[in-house]
């Protein structure tokens, strides 16, 4: 277990001002994403058709890979394959230094942030320069993102105003329209004289070799189409079998993320520039990213790969909205961040993640590809117990409860003891807001119900 | 790594069974909620995007409107697409006679010559394109790359005018794409373009024109 870990992060983010503006923006994403769904009357008959194909894509994953493979180079890319993200940092590296690049501009893209590959291309003395508006904040301030889609919803405009202030020297304002304004002119030289474009890749298309991208600044067709080498780096679980199923897929995905029928590009690249095509990146290159995803496919928690990285359970998470997403810490937060990483990285470091839940299913309810993010919580913290990395208390706990519970007239005690306690300390609100001994940990950071005074068993009897 | 490597490992868990497979997904579903009148979804549900429509009868109403709107943005240059891909064969030459410039939206090979080119496009007020298609439900216009239809024109300039000939107007991206599969990846880019450049970054405050197009006109004729 990490020695700070998830519980240590929370309690420092709660009520911060980073928490309180992470739960406004995730309200307000939710509202949304429920009048999107509102007012497109097929979406469940959708839901259901882009859940059918995550499936079946994720359990023919070895087939789709190669046909996408095969398809993409005969569509002209260069297709390159990496096991993790020191590979995938690597062969990134050859391709910027083949192609002489010293300015690179990226579209926003969670792989990325995965892998750092920020970190590597710098090291090499290679400029970056993030372009998505969100994530141009965050390289300003020298965060990481705290939302899949929403960066900086952490961020107060005033804050935001202040960083531009002070990193680019424009004039001190809290206007959108004019922080906005300012960036624009600020990266519309990046990517105009941009030798390489990197970008991450929300779907590929099996059968054509074509990959999708949706960005609703433009900046993602910009760094696709400026410079001339783009680099798509791919999470190796993002295929779709056929175009139809991509439109399925965008059907409930912008829906679900900003609550927008479509986002304002989707784009499909199926290869680089055309002869006499008259613009557009003469050289494409995919690099397919396992990282960790093909032990995951083989684990009962291989559901989580459907995920199309839509936001929509971080938004209607309590825990997410209370802590913000760099409580987590780490690339991917909320409900999906909980099963993916310990998933990932191992529950022995990151398995306390999935106790960041409070199994009210929301998210299972929000999630457009209907991912049982319930089940597998529960699944990953059971593992957990049986590998024995839970707490020495809670393992006690869950020991002393089995001893009693297994034993009727044990359960009787405690019971008939929970009644009594509840009868010396009564609450108005039926909460008890702290308990005495192993207890009181426990409501350090939650109510407990309070007993009722009298066992089921004794009214049963009075009642008959 | 190699591809055989890498393959494997994802084969060895795919043989793991931990996915039940429901199968692929059948044809899709192709009833549309809005046969009759596709003009008018289109007109209400683009303009919800932000984007603004506007009608023509003929060629020269069409012109005479493109040419007002480059007028008003105080614009004395365009970047376009070739003539023979925007439904307006004479557009580009008239909008040249009554003064306006044209920039060269083909960009050259060579690496130096191809950024002085791009960095020519750094202030460019307009961009005038075709459109493949129009899309009723989402208020969308599809826009393909090609010879003579440089990208550029409908993301770097402030002000993006696509002319769309009405019968290319679709139901939904379901619909055309179940007719046009092979059509949208033939070529290097397809995108389907859905209101104005836009952002909610700061605050979750909607803005216009972050990096494309901070307007967009579409023009039905």
């Amino acid at each position: 277990m990490s020695k700070v870990g998830f519980r240590d992060r929370a309690s420092a983010a709660i009520k911060s001002k980073e928490a309180l503006a992470t739960a406004a923006g995730a309200k307000r994403f939710t509202e949304r994403r429920i009048q999107a769904a509102e007012s497109f009357p097929a979406m469940e008959a959708a839901r259901d058709e882009a859940q059918r194909i995550r499936l079946h894509t994720l359990a023919n994953l070895d087939r789709y890979l190669e046909q996408f493979a095969q398809s993409a180079t005969n569509a002209g890319n260069f297709v390159h394959w990496a096991t993790d993200g020191e590979e995938a940092n690597k062969i990134v590296l050859r391709i910027a230094e083949e192609s002489e690049s010293r300015l690179v501009v990226k579209s926003k893209s969670m792989v990325t942030e995965e892998i750092e590959l920020n970190h590597t291309l710098e090291e090499a003395g290679i400029e970056v320069v993030e372009t998505d508006l969100g994530e141009f904040i965050i390289q300003l301030a020298g965060e990481t993102p705290s939302h899949i889609i929403a960066p900086v919803v952490h961020k107060t405009r005033k804050q935001i105003g202040e960083l531009f202030a002070e990193k680019i020297g424009v004039d001190l304002t809290e206007d959108p329209e004019e922080l906005n304004a300012a960036a624009r002119f600020y990266l519309r030289t990046k990517f105009l004289e941009a030798d390489l474009g990197i970008s991450g890749v929300n779907f590929g298309v099996a059968d054509t070799g074509s990959i999708s991208l949706v960005t609703n600044e433009g900046n993602g067709r910009l760094t696709t189409t400026a410079p001339r080498v783009h680099i798509a780096v791919m999470g190796m679980e993002r295929l779709v079998p056929t175009i139809r199923d991509l439109g399925v897929m965008l059907e409930v995905l912008a829906r679900s993320a900003t609550g927008q029928a479509l986002t304002s590009y989707s784009t499909v690249i199926t290869g680089p520039r055309q002869p006499d095509d008259a613009d557009g990146p003469d050289e494409l290159h995919i690099i397919i990213v396992d990282n960790g995803r093909s032990n995951v496919l083989g684990q009962s928690t291989a559901e989580i790969l459907g995920c199309i990285r839509c936001g929509a359970c971080l938004n209607v998470c309590p825990v997410y909205r209370e802590s913000g997403g760099h409580a987590y810490g780490t690339t991917y937060s909320g409900p999906v961040g909980a099963v993916l990483v310990p998933s990932l990285l191992g529950l022995q470091d990151w398995g306390d993640l999935a106790q960041a839940s409070s199994l009210c299913g929301a998210c299972l309810e929000a999630c457009p590809v209907r991912i049982d993010l319930p089940r597998m919580l529960i699944e990953l913290r059971q593992r957990r117990v049986a590998q024995r990395l839970a707490t020495p208390g809670l393992r006690r706990a869950i020991k002393t409860y089995a001893a009693a519970a297994t034993r009727p007239t044990a359960f009787r005690v405690m019971m008939r003891a929970g009644g009594l306690a509840a009868r010396f300390r009564p609450t108005t609100s039926g909460w008890m807001t702290s308990l005495p001994a192993m207890g009181k940990k426990w409501t350090s950071t939650r109510d407990f119900p309070s007993p009722e005074t009298r066992t089921f068993h004794q009214r049963w009897k009075k009642s008959r | 790594m190699r591809e055989e490597t890498f393959i494997a490992a994802v084969r060895r868990s795919v043989g793991f069974g931990r996915l039940e497979d429901p199968g692929p997904n059948p044809l899709p579903r192709m009833e549309s909620d809005f046969a009759d009148d596709l003009e008018a979804i289109f007109d209400t549900t683009a303009t919800r995007t932000g984007a603004t429509v506007h009608y023509a009868r003929n060629e020269n109403d069409a012109i005479s409107l493109i040419a007002q709107l480059m007028k008003e943005a105080k614009a004395e240059s365009f970047l376009s697409w070739d003539k023979e891909h925007i439904p307006l064969p004479d557009l580009t030459t008239k909008l040249e006679a009554a003064g306006f410039r044209r920039t060269s939206g083909h960009v050259p090979p060579d690496i130096e010559a191809r950024k002085a080119h791009q960095i020519g496009y750094f202030d460019c007020p307009i961009g005038i394109t075709g459109a493949d298609a129009g899309l009723a439900e989402t208020g969308s216009i599809i826009l393909r790359s090609g010879i003579g239809r440089p990208r550029m024109a409908s993301l770097i300039p402030k002000i993006h005018i696509a002319v769309l000939n009405r019968e290319h107007l679709w139901p939904s991206l379901r619909i055309w794409l179940a007719n046009h599969s092979d059509d949208a990846t033939a070529v290097a880019n397809t995108t389907i373009v859905t209101g104005p450049s836009r952002t909610a970054d700061i605050e979750m405050i909607i803005t216009h024109g972050v990096h494309g197009p901070r307007y967009l006109h579409i023009l039905l004729i």
